[in-house]
């Protein structure tokens, strides 16, 4: 177990120090000069040229990177050039809300989705199932962002149960997370179906139900566990695409959060705040799956690789 | 191929998909002819008008005809849709049939790389490549496009690694047919079913994903008539002209819908075991 | 160590099944996978149920149970009278009551009958803590003596081991110890051996007639290999196409097989000392359930096949005490 889980970690590891990579490289090949950007228009030509040899632009771009790496470990991941305030202190002030949008909606999600995904492998082919199969078929389909103007519409501005925008208590929270779940919940439902018809159907669950089992044991008891693993892993990475997903809803929702922001500064060509950006939310989805992997081993320990014994 | 149809047939909910994308195909092709009124000149006299019997949408908040800025559209959304496909299937394919034909090396190299493009969120990496890109209609459709080239590498990778193991290719090897005759006599034609399937679905998110960007402001730019823009321009005057927000919404929802539907009968049809 | 239950009369039905049918509903049409089966067995028998695979063999075992896959499978109509109670109008309450606890089964391939995730112990167990409500520490404590009764070496370390960490054999023989668990008075065998290597095979049966004897329980053996029914049973039915066509006990039906699907059956056997040049094989195939005529099934492969086979299906006749046949050859023994 022990040997399985330090060799995810270091696949994790590389995985990360990779998409640093790429992410940075392809925001240096976008256009523009930082120092330019960062002193405004009336910059000197003397203050420029200071600048960017403040900033290390005049190196080689593998030395750049270099130190981008080395300081990326000490938690420094440069300067906005917009606030001028460390990009790290921009991202701790606004993650926490992402994360808490991405929770609360992946909570919906899997509360609702994985009991009505088992209601319906249950009851395949039955009125039930067929409505819900349809509605899974609409919730993919439908767009988040016109989604949520739907929701604001109805929820917001005619019943005006709920704020429509910003971050507060639990009560600005719900029309955003009822949104950005939506999609999630749907993928969850179909995967949980699907997971549990392909179970259903084996032969050592019919052997348990000439046990004399009660049905209710068969399903979740021994149905469930063995359908679970395909469902844990499409919830990791459902949550990644909540969390890449989460700049649509916090623009809708003027929610104070790290999409928001990342978006707000591709605008600006703040570069330094999209590369912080992009390697935050790709490094949660990293951890997640290793996450993943970790949880469905347990689950099924024949996954992992054979122990020596 | 006809046993095909006729599957097609029996399912009404697929019949009514195929029937929508046609529609708005035409719609695409024909706009032009079709639209009643110019979909991009403001008239600032008739800004925000509900539905009526001149402006059969209503009209948007510079007084543009919603109908005929939905019309026109089409060609764009289809666009991004079709095109950014195009582009994540053709490199898709090329990486899959090397890594899975040539296995070994290449084989490592390529899934590799698909995995660490795998490992962002799909809408980040293409928020990231238009991040580099810069904003705009064809670097966004680049950027879904290019971030959809794992799926199809992967799709297309495994089944000509299935193939790859039959009898009938290995039967050609032994003949000594060149990897080129294989490739396009043998692997293509199988692979062309799978390929199929994720490409119908795969468009069904480029639109979503082409209109959010759009929606952002990161894709096609006003006054551009786009879907996703359009929604966008709706969403400050939801309080007293909803309906500039409503009907661009159900277009990309119908549009996609269509799609996945169509997908999912194609998928049942060319892959019984699936269903 | 095997208490036995309260015996009853040596000579009392244990199950008898009358006109069963179990039909599965497909997108062409519904199959009659079970087409009116009768089954007479006594206490303590050992009833053998033969045919081809797809005759319908399985179906009868699972429809016994009621376990007919749902929900396009289900059965039609029929009795199935165990202890004289119809099993086919309990409720599905009294129905888990009796499943696993009076009638057991033990499956075709112990590669996907054991739940994967579960320790092989916890599984053998669970059945008596479901039925005889006995705590975790008992349930595993006669999950050892069980498994010792059916020659599992070191059980007390094979009960902590997933089904993936055992043999065949092995697997198959914790079936038979999950079976055997609450004492049931029937278990119905479903092809127990057919997925196991040849000499594996011949323990598990050896070990089947072992626990017959030790345990006084009944079993229905259902096999497509005639060798297998041969030496354990008391009683054969050969079933073709949903229906049985021969009926007899072991020693008549080899003595003196009557329907042309049986003599078939025997003739495509190896046998040692019987210098042959070449095994008859029965010409064709089994026939599609969708488009069974109106006459005899097996008059399409049938050598002695005439015009009024293909019209009317032939009923189940009574040639001599105990030995019935489907076929029109002995009708007009009446």
């Amino acid at each position: 177990m022990k040997e399985f889980i330090i060799k995810r970690l270091v696949v994790c590891l590389a995985l990360l120090v990779f998409t640093s990579g790429i992410t940075f490289f392809l925001l240096e090949l976008a256009p523009g000069d930082p120092a330019l950007m960062m002193l405004g228009q009336d910059a000197t030509q003397e203050g420029l040229t200071a600048l960017r040899r403040e900033m290390g632009l005049d190196q080689p771009l593998l030395s750049r990177y270099a130190t981008f790496l080395g300081d990326l470990f000490q938690g420094d991941m440069g300067v906005s050039y917009q606030t001028h305030r460390p990009v790290s202190q921009e991202i701790a002030a606004t993650f926490p809300a992402t994360l808490e949008l991405s929770v609360a909606s992946m909570v919906i999600a899997i509360i609702i989705g994985v009991p009505v995904g088992i209601t319906c492998a249950i009851r395949q082919y039955s009125l039930t199932d067929r409505v819900v199969r349809f509605a899974v078929l609409i919730a993919v389909s439908l767009p988040v962002f016109w989604l949520g103007l739907m929701i604001i519409y109805l929820f917001s501005i005619v019943l005006g149960w709920f704020p429509s925008f910003g971050r507060g208590g639990l009560r600005h929270l719900v029309l955003p997370a009822v949104t950005m779940s939506c999609y999630s919940l749907a993928i969850i439902v179909r995967m949980t179906r699907s997971s549990m018809l392909e179970v259903l159907r084996c032969d050592y669950i019919t052997a348990t139900r000439a046990k004399g089992i009660h049905e209710f044991y068969v399903i979740y008891k021994h149905a469930l566990r063995n359908a679970l693993v395909p469902v844990i892993t499409i919830i990791g990475l459902q949550f990644g695409v909540l969390l890449g997903g989460a700049v649509i809803t916090e623009t809708i929702f003027a929610w104070p959060g790290l999409g928001r922001l990342m978006v707000q500064a591709i605008f600006a060509r703040d570069y330094p705040i999209i590369r912080g950006g992009v390697l935050m939310i790709s490094a949660c989805s990293i951890l997640i799956t290793l996450f993943v992997d970790i949880i469905c081993s347990y689950i099924n320990p024949s996954l992992k690789p054979v122990e020596k014994s | 191929m006809h046993n095909m149809l006729k599957e097609l047939r029996r399912d009404k909910l697929a019949v009514i998909a195929l029937v929508l994308l046609g529609v708005i195909f035409l719609m695409a092709i024909v706009g032009p002819y079709l639209a009643p009124f110019d979909p991009i000149t403001q008239n600032l006299h008739e800004r925000r008008l509900g539905p009526s019997l001149v402006h059969w949408l209503g009209t948007d908040e510079f007084g543009r005809d919603i109908l005929s800025r939905l019309i026109l559209g089409s060609r764009n959304t289809l666009f991004i849709g079709f095109l950014s496909v195009a582009i994540g299937l053709s490199i898709g394919c090329v990486l899959g049939v090397i890594a899975g034909y040539y296995g070994g090396f290449a084989d490592s190299c390529i899934m590799r790389a698909m995995d660490l493009m795998l490992a962002y969120p799909y809408f980040l990496l293409a928020l990231l490549i238009v991040a580099t890109l810069g904003p705009g209609m064809t670097n966004s459709t680049i950027a879904i496009g290019i971030a959809s080239v794992p799926t199809y590498s992967r799709v297309v990778r495994s089944s000509v690694m299935a193939l790859k193991g039959s009898l009938l290719v290995k039967a050609e090897e032994a003949l000594g047919a060149t990897d080129w005759r294989i490739i396009i006599l043998h692997v293509a034609p199988n692979v062309f079913a799978p390929v199929i399937v994720v490409a119908t679905l795969g468009v069904a998110s480029a639109v979503l994903g082409g209109a959010a960007l759009g929606f952002l402001g990161l894709g096609a730019q006003p006054p551009t008539p786009e879907w996703g823009v359009m929604l966008s321009g709706g969403r400050s005057y939801l309080i007293d002209a909803p309906h500039i927000a409503l009907a661009p919404g159900i277009a990309l929802a119908l549009l996609v819908v269509s799609c996945n539907l169509f997908g999912d009968t194609l998928r049942d049809i060319l892959d019984p075991k699936l269903k | 160590m095997y208490v036995e239950k309260p015996q009853h009369n040596e000579n009392d039905t244990l199950l008898c099944v009358r006109n069963l049918k179990t039909h599965i509903r497909s997108d062409a049409g519904e199959i009659r996978v079970v087409d009116g089966v009768d089954l007479q067995m006594k206490r303590g028998e050992t009833v053998g149920i033969v045919g081809e695979s797809g005759c319908g063999k399985s179906m009868t075992g699972l429809s016994i149970l009621r376990l007919v896959p749902g929900p396009h499978g289900r059965i039609v109509s029929g009795e199935i009278l165990f202890n004289g109670q119809d099993l086919a109008s309990l409720d599905e309450k009294e129905m888990v009551r009796l499943r696993g606890n009076e009638i057991a089964m033990v499956f075709q391939d112990p590669m996907t009958s054991l739940d994967p995730l579960f320790a092989v112990g916890d599984q053998i167990g669970e059945s008596m803590r479901f039925h005889q409500k006995l705590s975790r520490k008992e349930a595993r404590n006669r999950a050892i003596e069980l498994l010792k009764l059916v020659g599992v070496p070191s059980p007390e370390l094979r009960i902590k081991d997933r089904p993936d960490q055992l043999s065949g054999g092995l697997r198959q023989r914790v079936m038979l110890a999950s079976a055997l668990s609450c004492k049931p008075s029937l278990v119905i065998a479903d092809e127990p051996t057919t997925a196991l290597d040849v000499t594996i095979q011949a323990q598990i049966l050896e070990l089947i007639k072992q626990l017959r004897e030790e345990t006084g329980t009944s079993f229905i053996l259902i096999s497509h290999d005639l060798g297998v029914i041969a030496e354990n049973c008391q009683h054969v039915s050969v079933m073709y196409a949903g229906k049985i066509v021969e009926s007899a006990d072991v020693r008549e039906l080899f003595d003196n097989p009557l329907h042309p699907y049986t003599t078939g059956l025997m003739e495509s056997i190896p046998r040692i000392g019987v210098r042959k040049d070449r095994l008859e094989a029965i010409p064709g195939i089994v026939p599609n359930p969708l488009d069974l005529g109106e006459g005899c099934a097996f008059s399409p492969r049938c050598s002695c096949s005439e015009e009024h086979c293909e019209q009317k299906a032939p009923p189940l006749v009574e040639v001599c005490p105990g030995h019935e046949v489907r076929c029109w050859k002995y009708c007009n023994h009446l």
